[in-house]
């Protein structure tokens, strides 16, 4: 069974379709690559996989079930949505033990993902004097606080330096190849091309290509692929 | 950045998973209810509220008794004195200003998803919000009353009066001011859910209960008794009005519960994106 199944997925704003009948789905043991031009839908069909959004029509599922079925969410799935979100007075620290709780995760959790993202040191500080890697880095944090086998993962390089692009493109090579399921949404094709062994990309919020890596692109360069996939729409906006 | 090196990936557990995991744990209700809690504590809008309370009714207990003259009514007699120890309506003011924050907070920053991701039924989410705010309410209730008791009883005597009210009459006006104020904190909390913006909830909060109430109470005193924070003080027998206290008590109820149903059903259905 895929880790992730999208199937028939809509969803329509007033009189805007953001996701149109949109089918793919995301195995394990394999980095995905989620890409689309800004308004593709890409936020919107994470959305309605991790349960913020409800779908006008179609499904959603991991494992085989939607998100608020199962038994434990926080440690099936591991999401980073918008790393910039958060209490600006509390510590790195205290919004991983507020997220902790909430999954029923210790504090002792919070320590262990601290030191995996390597923000052990910068733990104690406020929020508002975070960095923008640091607080790519406490996102990353939160999504791995329940050990999750499913990561959902958007735009995870932002802000990062390049050696913590490096850290993350071996990170995820390892928790894919331990059995993890990674699906990645980035405008960053020259990282994605480096790090993802399937691809999936989408354009109004229809599907204009999805397999893996080499079927998709070949020996082509992934960036020519990817405008070629998305021309109609990249014009457009 | 400068300071923190990319960690190893060999510290990566070995499969993922593999750490230990509360499994149907992470459903007991037991858990979204702390993670608001531990919220609530670690966030300093409830503790400038607390603060707010304290001083308020710590400079008003005092103030009262010693500006009285010294063959006041307030300094002896048990009807009078009711006002002074009674949790009053300007009190109410805290509670709904809590609830608000409450409601607001996780919009205001933008952990309203993360929130969700955590605790994927919502109802649960709003349940630990109702309980919560109730906590508090409670607590803010607590912390007035000992502020009136550490303060107005020395200032009473000093004034040489003494604490004339019975204690279980006391203990009446605790009681239904303390249920008052859940009520009213509930009031806040739900506009705080319902507008989804700390900003423009408690704004409308504030703008409702020093300005709207005041004004509108005061040009028409008809409708004075069923503003928001009025029924506080009528509940508990400590201001002269229209309604009875059991009026008051339902009005209370229907201020809880209408905007609280709303923010609810906006928390439940609302897409978050």
């Amino acid at each position: 069974m895929d880790a992730i199944e999208i199937q028939g997925l809509t969803k329509t704003y007033a009189e805007t379709r953001a996701v149109d009948d949109l089918s793919f789905s995301a195995r394990r043991g394999r980095v995905t690559g989620f890409l689309g031009p800004n308004g593709a839908g890409k936020t919107t069909t994470l959305g309605m996989l991790l349960g913020l959004v409800r779908p006008d029509s179609g499904t959603a599922r991991i494992d085989g079930r939607a998100y608020r079925d199962l038994d434990d969410p926080a440690g099936s799935v591991g999401a980073l949505l918008d790393p910039t979100l958060g209490h600006q007075r509390q510590s790195g620290r205290t919004h991983l033990r507020v997220i902790a709780a909430a999954t029923g995760r210790d504090d002792e959790r919070v320590e262990d993902v601290l030191q995996e993202v390597g923000l052990a040191d910068a733990a104690g500080k406020r929020l508002g004097a975070y960095s923008m890697g640091m607080r790519q880095r406490l996102a990353l944090a939160t999504a791995l606080l329940g050990d999750p086998e499913v990561l959902v993962l958007d735009e995870p390089a932002n802000g990062l330096d390049p050696a913590g692009i490096r850290w993350l493109r071996e990170w995820l090579r390892t928790f894919a190849d331990s059995g993890g399921c990674a699906m990645v949404s980035s405008h960053q094709l020259a990282e994605l091309a480096r790090s993802v062994d399937d691809i999936v990309v989408i354009a109004h919020g229809q599907l204009r290509a999805a397999g893996a890596y080499d079927d998709v692109i070949g020996e082509r360069d992934l960036e020519e692929v990817y405008l070629e996939l998305t021309s109609e729409a990249a014009a457009i906006r | 950045m400068s300071q923190m090196q990319p960690h190893p990936t060999q510290d990566r557990p070995a499969q993922p998973g593999a750490a230990r995991a509360p499994g149907r744990a992470a459903r007991t209700p037991a858990i979204p209810l702390r993670a608001e809690l531990l919220m609530l504590r670690s966030t300093p809008g409830p503790w400038v509220v607390l603060g707010l309370l304290v001083a308020f009714v710590g400079v008003t207990s005092f103030m009262v008794p010693t500006a009285a003259p010294s063959d006041a009514p307030l300094l002896r007699d048990p009807e009078a004195q009711r006002t002074l120890f009674g949790l009053r309506s300007e009190v109410a003011l805290f509670a709904i200003l809590l609830g608000g924050l409450v409601g607001a907070t996780d919009h205001r920053h933008g952990t309203i998803a993360t929130r969700l991701l955590a605790t994927p039924v919502r109802w649960r989410v709003g349940a630990a919000r109702v309980v919560t705010v109730t906590m508090g309410a409670l607590v803010l209730a607590l912390v007035a009353v000992a502020t009136m008791l550490a303060v107005a009883v020395p200032a009473v005597q000093a004034a040489g009066g003494e604490l004339a009210v019975p204690a279980g009459e006391l203990a009446r006006l605790w009681v239904l001011g303390a249920a008052g104020m859940v009520g009213l904190a509930l009031f806040g909390y739900g506009i705080g859910e319902a507008t989804r913006s700390q900003i423009v909830g408690l704004g409308a909060l504030l703008v409702l209960t020093l300005i709207v109430e005041p004004l509108l109470g005061a040009a028409v005193p008809a409708v004075a008794d069923f503003l928001p924070t009025a029924p506080l003080a009528i509940l508990a027998g400590l201001r002269a009005a229209q309604i009875s206290a059991a009026g008051a008590g339902a009005l209370i109820m229907a201020y809880a519960a209408v905007p609280t149903a709303v923010g609810l059903g906006i928390l439940l259905r609302h897409d978050i994106g």
